[in-house]
């Protein structure tokens, strides 16, 4: 036991010794470059089309940006959750369907009323669950419409005005370019 | 790009509304299958027992069955197989002299499926 925690912990170290040393090798600078200027309307309206707020974020309309994906998320999050819910609630209506008719054969006035009654209860709660998923549904398409319009229409893939905050002083996104990797990166500066 | 986004937008708001309800509430068999017994009337006399009871509809039923409760809530019960039956006389019933019992009846179908129990009648037993 205790020559195997002595493995662990020599191995650990030695792991620890091999890494640091690649890492020193590849400076931050050349592993994590953020683009320091805007990006193109096209891109801007390509990252709107990825999700909501993005190409907003990535133009310099922060706040603009910010609530978009903040309302994307919600509705996206919450119309998830109320489809999750529908699923389990609808599983259990089917379940207590099956007790019921089951309760034909052999079973007795009484307890078909009970279970009547709890079937009324789980369609009222699965109807609840439709109504919130569809709303939370239509909600998140209305937000990802607007998102479009705005990146579209209105100024939402433009540079923004200087009386809004500009990217590169507070928040900023980007394509990151690196040796070995490539993706998006969003920096935010305190 | 403008095909792109309307195509997303349209897959989205199409995923959004086609999220149906189709649950829907079964047929409901237990109500008005089977009739609830009525003026359940037991007595008490020299060891016999002796309940009637009466019925608005005899359809789908295939007995009765009679329920004698004690004091302390234990209940036995009497099945009487003839759906024309109005009447049940015991003179075996395990039952306690100057003990009340409350007596029900209700139907019974071909399937066992026992229908609303009748308004319990109090039989005193001298």
């Amino acid at each position: 036991m205790c020559m195997r925690w002595v493995m662990v912990v020599l191995s650990g170290m030695l792991l620890l010794a091999v890494c640091q040393p690649l890492q020193a090798q590849e400076p931050a600078a050349k592993r994590f470059t953020v683009r320091g200027h805007f990006v193109s309307r096209s891109q801007a309206i390509a990252l709107s089309t990825v999700f909501p707020g993005l190409g907003q974020l990535a133009t310099g309309h922060r706040y603009r940006g910010t609530a978009l994906v903040a309302a994307e998320v919600g509705c996206l999050v919450v119309w998830l959750t109320a489809h999750e819910d529908y699923n389990t609630q609808s599983t259990q209506f089917d379940i207590e369907v099956e007790r019921y008719f089951s309760l034909r054969d052999g079973g007795s006035f009484e307890a078909a009323k009970e279970s009547w009654k709890r079937l009324s209860d789980k369609k009222d709660s699965l109807d609840r669950s439709h109504l919130l998923r569809q709303v939370f549904g239509v909600m998140a398409v209305a937000v990802y419409g607007y998102n479009l319009l705005d990146a579209l229409v209105f100024d939402g893939s433009e540079p923004s005005e200087p009386s809004e905050p500009v990217a590169e002083k507070s928040f900023s996104i980007g394509p990151m370019g690196g040796r070995d990797v490539t993706g998006l990166a969003l920096v935010a500066r305190f | 790009m403008a095909k792109i986004e309307g195509l997303l937008l349209g897959v989205l708001l199409v995923s959004a509304l086609s999220c149906s309800n189709d649950v829907e509430m079964p047929n409901t068999y237990h109500l008005n299958y089977l009739a609830q017994p009525t003026d359940v009337e037991a007595s008490a006399d020299g060891g016999v027992v002796r309940v009637s009871w009466q019925i608005a509809s005899a359809e789908h039923v295939a007995g009765f069955v009679v329920s004698f409760t004690d004091p302390v809530g234990k209940e036995e019960t009497r099945p009487v197989a003839d759906p024309a039956a109005r009447s049940y006389e015991n003179a075996s019933l395990n039952i306690e002299s100057g003990s009340v019992y409350l007596v029900q009846v209700w139907t019974v179908d071909q399937l066992d499926f026992f229908g609303p129990r009748s308004v319990a009648d109090s039989l005193f037993v001298p």
